[in-house]
């Protein structure tokens, strides 16, 4: 087990410190969301109350479409040089890849998250800054990574990756945007806890079945 | 590992049939040279080895027992020069030691990697990133990752590519460096005469088919090459 976390420390080390010097995925996701943003601004006139009931919405179409971006670079590295057979054959287990990338691409979304919901707070006149959305949106980040990784890595080895990872991606994801809409605009419009709560239900689920299911069937994604 | 074999090893990607049960038996000590023409099935056979690609049949011996290609245990145990780097271009050549040697759960120290370094002729490139070295700098630092985890099975595929002469010199040292440690080498080149000097035996692929083991004690390349190449082919295999 302590091999295990070294392991997972050290792979973690390395898509960071790539990312921090590359700017690969942080680069597409920022300019993809802050442009996003602002087309919806300038697109949406909406008086307060309908601003409060689709901000969760909006806010998510352009936290998932960005995360997208990013996830189809997040093996950009591995691609690159063919390095994914070195991690295969020098890990322990295979599963630490699996769950130092989704490590990594959730940190990613977190630092997308801390930027875009000022940004939008900014434009749209409307603190976003509230517990229970970022909860759901953070809850909510977990499941989409989760997929994502799985599906990126599958999708990475094929020529038309750009294009199949969100095909693939946005109907397994259904549950998880609807939960996140759903309990967002719970949480904006003030609606008591017991109306949206079988939604964070839902996400905390979600993010532990599918983390589960890829730490399982990782190693038969990439050895078959 | 005193003795390693590939027993009936067959691969096919669709309708293609590019490995047909394919032997293969080297002993601890022993340095074998594949060869055979371009699309002979030369790097599909080796990613088998290495435990990278499944095979449809066949199975692995290590000293009598079975053991499964797949197996986490087999491919830690291996080591592989592919004809990609598997360097991450935008860590220096020290971070990229220091990263696989995590991997591996070596603890070599600083010092111990700018050694190794040092060794493969990249002591002043130790802190660029991969980005900037040459073709040849860059199959140097593979070589120098390969062999962090002290292997029992190194696995080479057409290791002199961009090599200089003297990579060439510190590669051949390397091969019987590994040699002498007991480690069992299999290895893939277009020129085999350049590597003869550490090379036990050459065996030939063929259109899939594996050939019999040509042991080069004693003899000299004029020797070798008529039994290697019965006949001139200027043709492709696919």
């Amino acid at each position: 087990m302590k091999n295990w976390l070294k392991t997972l420390k050290t792979l973690i080390w390395k898509d960071l410190l790539q990312e921090w010097r590359s700017k690969d995925m942080l680069t597409a996701m920022l300019a993809f969301a802050i442009l996003s943003i602002f087309i919806f601004n300038y697109a949406m006139e909406l008086d307060p109350r309908q601003r409060a009931e689709l901000a969760p919405g909006v806010l998510w179409v352009v936290i998932t479409f960005s995360g997208t971006l990013g996830l189809n670079r997040s093996f950009v590295a591995e691609q690159e040089q063919g390095s994914f057979d070195a991690l295969v054959m020098a890990v322990p287990g295979l599963g630490s890849i699996w769950l130092a990338k989704q490590v990594s691409n959730f940190l990613m979304m977190l630092v997308l998250i801390m930027i875009v919901l000022p940004v939008y707070s900014l434009l749209y006149n409307q603190n976003l800054f509230i517990p229970g959305l970022i909860l759901t949106l953070v809850l909510g980040a977990w499941s989409f990574s989760a997929a994502g990784t799985l599906l990126a890595s599958m999708t990475a080895q094929t020529r038309m990756r750009d294009l199949l990872l969100p095909v693939l991606l946005f109907p397994i994801l259904m549950p998880v945007n609807m939960a996140v809409v759903k309990a967002g605009t719970g949480i904006m419009t003030g609606a008591a806890l017991v109306s949206y709560q079988v939604w964070l239900t839902v996400l905390l689920v979600y993010g532990i079945i599918m983390t589960t299911i890829s730490l399982l069937v990782f190693d038969y994604v990439i050895l078959e | 590992m005193k003795q390693i074999e590939l027993r009936g090893i067959s691969k096919a990607y669709g309708r293609l049939s590019v490995l047909k049960d394919c032997n293969l038996k080297a002993e601890s000590g022993q340095l074998l040279c594949l060869v055979g023409s371009n699309g002979a099935g030369k790097t599909t056979f080796l990613r088998v080895a290495s435990g990278l690609l499944s095979a449809e049949k066949g199975k692995l011996l290590v000293e009598g027992d079975e053991w499964s290609l797949k197996s986490t245990e087999w491919r830690r145990k291996c080591a592989l020069v592919a004809h990609k780097t598997f360097l991450y271009q935008n860590l220096n050549g020290l971070e990229n030691l220091k990263f696989f040697s995590g991997l591996y759960q070596r603890d070599f120290s600083e010092a111990d990697l700018r050694k190794r370094l040092a060794d493969a002729g990249l002591t002043r490139a130790a802190e660029k990133q991969v980005r900037t070295y040459s073709r040849g700098m860059q199959q140097r630092l593979t070589i120098a990752r390969a062999m962090l985890n002290e292997p029992e099975f190194v696995i080479l595929d057409e290791p002199f590519t961009g090599l200089d002469k003297d990579g060439s010199a510190w590669l051949l040292h390397t091969l019987a460096g590994l040699k002498r440690q007991g480690a069992i080498v299999l290895m893939t080149t277009h020129d085999p005469q350049a590597s003869l000097a550490v090379t036990d035996g050459f065996v030939r692929l063929n259109r899939g088919v594996l050939g019999e083991v040509l042991l080069t004690k004693g003899k000299a390349w004029g020797e070798i090459e008529p039994l290697l190449y019965p006949v001139a082919t200027f043709s492709v295999e696919g």
